[in-house]
């Protein structure tokens, strides 16, 4: 599953048979390696905040959940940034020797658990243990050709 | 050896932390320049009107320095601090402008600027002048190795005559040169 495809998806209650709202931005916990929770715009829950923990299950074409309250409001603390809003997609990798690699064209997750599995820049595909972070600045992996 | 710098291709590079967000920019390179190493960077706020800032970075807190970017680990704490009181005197700070000769007394050039091995943070070289260049502002450079010892500084930078011939006249090759110029210093020695 990459992040690019769970942008857009519709979040589904299913006590209702609802759409809750669309997934328009994602948080990643990057100590943690997996998916931390996603925005949910135009939501008519009670916030916006999905937390990867309430979802049910994510499908080819929603996001299920089974009751509207699992959306909230967006925690005060998160561990990452925006990978949208903060422009973490589509903006710059950097080696952590301080190399421009190119830019973050994607992320792929297990979508079972949310576990990082890989991030692709362009061509190449970095495994997860290579990411150091994912800044307002760059994001930072280790580059074994940099050494 | 990693790769080779400019003291000046570092300036305005981002001070970026290994989790990704950039704190700084480098504002100038400090260097000793009787050691041979970078003693730090003095940082400038990271927006199009950058403000000095009073916090600088050390070589010590520096986690790696590239071509896009200089790196520190994310829990670096920058501090005000002063970098004068360890470069001042005749050996070390502004070799900038300075006349290179050498030891049997011959003017090699004019020091535009350093060249620094990015693996260790240690200056490998001068970029200079060369004193028959007719336009001294906007001439052909050449890239003189140093001994691993650094040059002696003062009025003028003195380095040993053999380095002359080692003398490179673009930075791609330059890496090479400071190599063979050092083993053949080694050999010397022996």
């Amino acid at each position: 599953m990459n992040v690019s495809e769970l942008l857009g998806k519709p979040v589904l209650d299913l006590s209702t048979a609802t759409t809750v709202g669309r997934i328009d931005d994602v948080v990643l916990d990057v100590p943690g390696r997996r998916l931390h929770g996603l925005r949910v715009g135009k939501s008519t829950g009670a916030g916006e905040w999905l937390a990867w923990d309430d979802i049910k299950a994510v499908g080819s074409d929603a996001v299920t959940i089974d009751a509207v309250d699992r959306v909230g409001a967006i925690p005060a603390e998160l561990p990452g940034c925006w990978l949208r809003g903060d422009k973490a997609l589509g903006g710059r990798v950097l080696s952590d020797g301080g190399r421009e690699l190119g830019s973050l064209t994607d992320i792929d997750l297990d979508a079972e658990s949310g576990a990082l599995q890989s991030v692709v820049l362009g061509d190449r595909r970095l495994e997860a243990d290579s990411v150091q972070g994912i800044g307002t600045y760059a994001t930072v992996v280790c580059d074994p050709a940099d050494r | 050896m990693k790769g080779l710098l400019r003291g000046t291709d570092l300036v305005g590079l981002p001070v970026v932390t290994l989790t990704g967000d950039d704190v700084a920019e480098v504002r100038d390179v400090v260097f000793d320049a009787a050691h041979g190493q970078i003693v730090g960077f003095t940082l400038n706020k990271r927006s199009r009107l950058g403000r000095r800032l009073k916090e600088v970075l050390t070589r010590e807190q520096i986690s790696a320095v590239g071509p896009d970017a200089v790196m520190i680990p994310a829990d670096v704490e920058l501090e005000a601090a002063d970098f004068v009181e360890q470069t001042d005197g005749d050996s070390g700070g502004d070799v900038i402008a300075d006349r290179v000769i050498t030891d049997t007394g011959v003017v090699v050039g004019t020091v535009t600027d350093v060249v620094i091995d990015t693996g260790d943070g240690s200056i490998v070289g001068y970029e200079v002048v060369p004193a028959d260049e007719p336009d001294q502002r906007k001439g052909r450079r050449s890239y003189l190795p140093l001994p691993e010892t650094g040059a002696v500084s003062g009025e003028a930078l003195i380095v040993p005559a053999a380095a002359v011939d080692y003398v490179s006249n673009d930075l791609a090759g330059f890496a090479e040169a400071v190599d063979s110029y050092r083993d053949a210093l080694r050999g010397g020695s022996r």
